[in-house]
């Protein structure tokens, strides 16, 4: 086959590759008469790694010189490599240095105790059955000090089975004494009993790498003491799903003692007034609420109770709807409050019954309602006809919002945007 | 066929990262900082590269005892290729964890939207040339009549309040006419020749001028180009203005001073950059797609317009072939402006005396004289002599 140019070289060995029902030929050639790019690294590079061609400069039987590609496939050295699955070494049994030196008869050449002579009949080129010299790849010492544990992993059972279990050790060995405690503990003996429980308590699969990851100091408690914290759970009434949600969506929550559990469930509900099924209820929806400093939530209780102007009951009301207010940042929802409630001019009622609109971006809200005003159909309020609920202002994509709620195309928002 | 045209999906991760080369605008939103709009395209720009698949995983090659010849040779070893565990993403963490993305356009603070302008690993290197450029931007300033305050903007503290009544969009336009030729006036012997480096009363800068090719060079403050009222419904009105090295809070003062020449006190609302050199209001990314994709599209569009040729004076760029001689001669050589080296001998071609440095351009087949390159500290300008041919 001939081509003209590298591009079509490049289009031609993509074809070939991608039909499967054509069989390579063990040397296939193709042509292409401009020399021009013949050097680039690259291409060449490119066309080994995809399509296993082999680029060479061979002369023509006219006489011209051109690029000519060989088919190579490689053969294949090893399983196809799955990220989940690694297939541990545990053969290598790495013989100590000084026993080989015993076992294998080193050429006097090598021995740099005698003198190197001239003369000696020997042949240095001679091809050796096992050369001393690999024995130096084959042991190679450990590092006694490293910045991470990638340096470790290959020597340790331990870290290729969390691995294999989804933790990721990058963001693992980041945390303060995990690396140093994880080396020392055996897979079978220390963690293996833990992550059974976890799995029984409903952190299963996929979760279990994630919590580990989130999480590394539930390996260093005892199950005894994890046990008695889910039971004081299940003592509070808590069903097996309700745990089973809190342990994945809090993995810090069992790393706290029972005492300290109870005294935050109890503050939780002293501060708020709830009711026990409504503690369990919020806890459950928003475990974390336990686990973050009681300082944050005081603040933000203050914020909605004092900058906000939610009164107690309204605030009770909104907190079980959606706990996760009394933990985000105040800035964004002073920011997003004085937007909806003093420009848009939305009264706390309608609030109440989205508190969702917390959770949404600000300048989400602001260019969507700024559109809606220059297209005249800012209307939030729920007795005048053509209204638009809260919830949809900035939940819905772009696409979505100007469908159904604009009624513009999406062309038009997009110019719009472009004018703020 | 081409791969190019598939997208991302059939592409390999390092092909992607090393098409992410060159220049893209950027819509930024006002309240956000110019720089923080540059590292959330870089963290989008990140997260989205490492999120592709890795191909080729990290392989490792091993030294193991041979058990098909241990009965010949107990301590037959052998080399295998398995997978390196210390390359797998789970232990080494994510492959792609910085991008050089730097701020092209200058002209924007807090407050200010529209075009901004980002260069991208290599186009990183590309951004002096392309301040020596000079391309003028244009911005949309809307004002409001009735008010002054202390930052020039709507949001600072009241400092006059006046009536409007007698404001009329011819007035305007009166104003900023005057203006204009003020800020010719103040930047010296009118704006742009005051600042390109040649002496305004010699023969020299004749010819330069006779051929457009006197360019504003070295440092220049900001100099408007262009005044217009666009709209006028008071007590609101817009401003559309043509500068160079402006600043947001430059064109805000502009306003200001609208304001009081007309006997009154203005301010300004909004200051809307809508083109910038050649990235206009067309080619700029909204906050959303702020992502991978519409990013190498952007860069396949963007780059094609900020070609080295195309940074040439304008008069240069109709011959299209002598600015591309010109460009790779001058590209090529090893320029080092000297800092501090005010001085130097004439030049030994037409005897062109001044603060500059020069070289001697060799084009085949031509009679040409000289370039001269002017250089202040740091700042690069370019002057160019033509032979009467071209």
């Amino acid at each position: 086959m001939y081509t003209r140019t590298l591009s079509s070289f490049r289009n031609v060995a993509e074809r070939l590759a991608s039909t499967e029902c054509i069989k390579w030929k063990p040397s296939c050639v193709f042509n292409i008469d401009r020399l021009a790019t013949s050097h680039n690294a690259k291409f060449c590079t490119e066309m080994k790694q995809r399509y296993h061609l082999k680029l060479t400069l061979q002369r023509n039987p006219l006489g011209k010189l051109s690029l000519v590609g060989i088919h190579t496939p490689q053969p294949a050295l090893h399983k196809v490599f799955e990220p989940h699955k690694v297939t541990t070494i545990a053969s290598i049994d790495v013989p100590h240095i000084d026993s080989v030196k015993t076992s294998v008869s080193e050429p006097s050449w090598m021995d740099e105790s005698l003198p190197i002579e001239a003369d000696e009949d020997l042949d240095i080129l001679a091809p050796m059955d096992n050369p001393p010299v690999l024995e130096q790849f084959a042991s190679l010492p450990l590092p006694s000090h490293t910045y991470t544990l990638a340096s470790y992993v290959e020597h340790s059972i331990t870290l290729q089975k969390l691995v294999e279990l989804g933790v990721d050790l990058s963001k693992v060995e980041k945390k303060e004494g995990i690396p140093t405690e994880l080396l020392k503990m055996d897979f079978e003996t220390d963690i293996q009993e833990k992550l059974i429980y976890l799995n029984g308590i409903g952190v299963a699969g996929e979760k279990l790498g994630r919590f580990v990851t989130r999480n590394p100091h539930i390996l260093l408690e005892e199950v005894e003491e994890l046990q008695a914290r889910v039971d004081y759970l299940k003592s509070k009434k808590f069903s097996d799903v309700a745990i089973s949600q809190i342990v994945n969506r809090a993995p810090y929550f069992l790393s706290f003692s029972v005492l300290r559990v109870d005294r935050k469930l109890g503050y939780l509900q002293q501060l708020l007034d709830l009711k026990g099924t409504e503690v369990r209820e919020v806890i459950t929806k928003e475990p974390r609420l336990v686990t973050f400093k009681v300082s944050k939530i005081q603040e933000n209780v203050f914020v909605l109770r004092e900058q906000l102007g939610f009164r107690k009951s309204e605030l009770k009301s909104l907190i079980i709807k959606e706990p996760k207010l009394l933990l985000r940042g105040k800035e964004h929802m002073v920011g997003i409050f004085d937007y909806v409630h003093n420009v848009m001019e939305i009264p706390h009622q309608v609030m109440l019954q989205t508190p969702k609109v917390f959770a949404s971006r600000l300048h989400k809200i602001q260019e969507r309602h700024q559109f809606l005003k220059s297209i005249n159909r800012d209307n939030y309020d729920s007795t005048q006809p053509q209204y638009i609920p809260l919830e949809k202002l900035s939940r819905v994509p772009d696409s979505i919002f100007c469908d159904e709620i604009a009624k513009k195309p999406l062309e038009e928002y997009n110019a719009f945007l472009k004018t703020l | 066929m081409a791969i190019v045209s598939k997208g991302v999906k059939n592409l390999l991760r390092t092909e992607v990262f090393d098409r992410l080369n060159g220049h893209f605008a950027v819509y930024k939103p006002a309240d956000v900082l110019p720089g923080q709009v540059a590292l959330r395209v870089k963290h989008a720009l990140l997260r989205d590269l490492n999120e592709l698949p890795d191909p080729y995983p990290e392989s490792v090659v091993k030294i193991v005892p041979d058990e098909a010849r241990l009965d010949h040779n107990p301590n037959a070893l052998t080399a295998l290729s398995v997978p390196s565990l210390a390359g797998h993403p789970l232990v080494k963490g994510r492959k792609y964890k910085s991008l050089r993305l730097r701020l092209l356009s200058e002209g924007h603070d807090l407050k200010s939207s529209g075009v901004m302008a980002l260069a991208l690993q290599e186009g990183v290197e590309r951004v002096d040339f392309y301040k020596q450029a000079r391309l003028p931007s244009q911005y949309i300033i809307h004002g409001r009549l009735g008010f002054a305050t202390f930052s020039h903007d709507i949001e600072g503290t009241i400092v006059e309040k006046s009536t409007y009544g007698h404001v009329t969009q011819p007035k305007i336009e009166k104003v900023l006419s005057g203006l204009l030729r003020m800020s010719e006036i103040s930047s010296g012997l009118d704006n742009i020749k005051g600042h390109s480096g040649v002496n305004i009363q010699s023969q020299e800068a004749y010819e330069l001028a006779s051929r457009n090719l006197l360019q504003p060079s070295g440092d220049i403050p900001c100099l408007l180009l262009d005044l217009r009222c666009s709209k006028f419904e008071p007590p609101d009105f817009e401003i559309e203005v043509h500068c160079l090295r402006e600043s947001a809070q430059y064109l805000r003062k502009v306003i200001n001073d609208v304001g009081l020449f007309l006997k009154t006190n203005a301010v300004s609302i909004k200051v809307r950059k809508i083109q910038e050199g050649p990235f206009s209001l067309d080619n700029c990314l909204l906050r959303k797609d702020w992502r991978l994709d519409p990013i190498l599209d952007a860069l396949r569009t963007c780059n094609p317009l900020m070609s080295t040729y195309k940074l040439l004076p304008i008069e240069l760029q109709k011959d299209e072939l002598l600015a591309k001689r010109l460009v790779k001669d001058n590209i090529s050589k090893d320029i080092t402006p000297g800092r501090g080296k005010m001085f130097c001998s004439p030049c030994r071609v037409c005897s062109f005396e001044g603060m500059m440095h020069h070289w001697r351009l060799q084009l085949p087949g031509l009679e040409v004289t000289c370039v001269h390159r002017v250089s202040w500290v740091g700042k690069v300008g370019q002057i160019l002599h033509i032979p009467d041919k071209f």
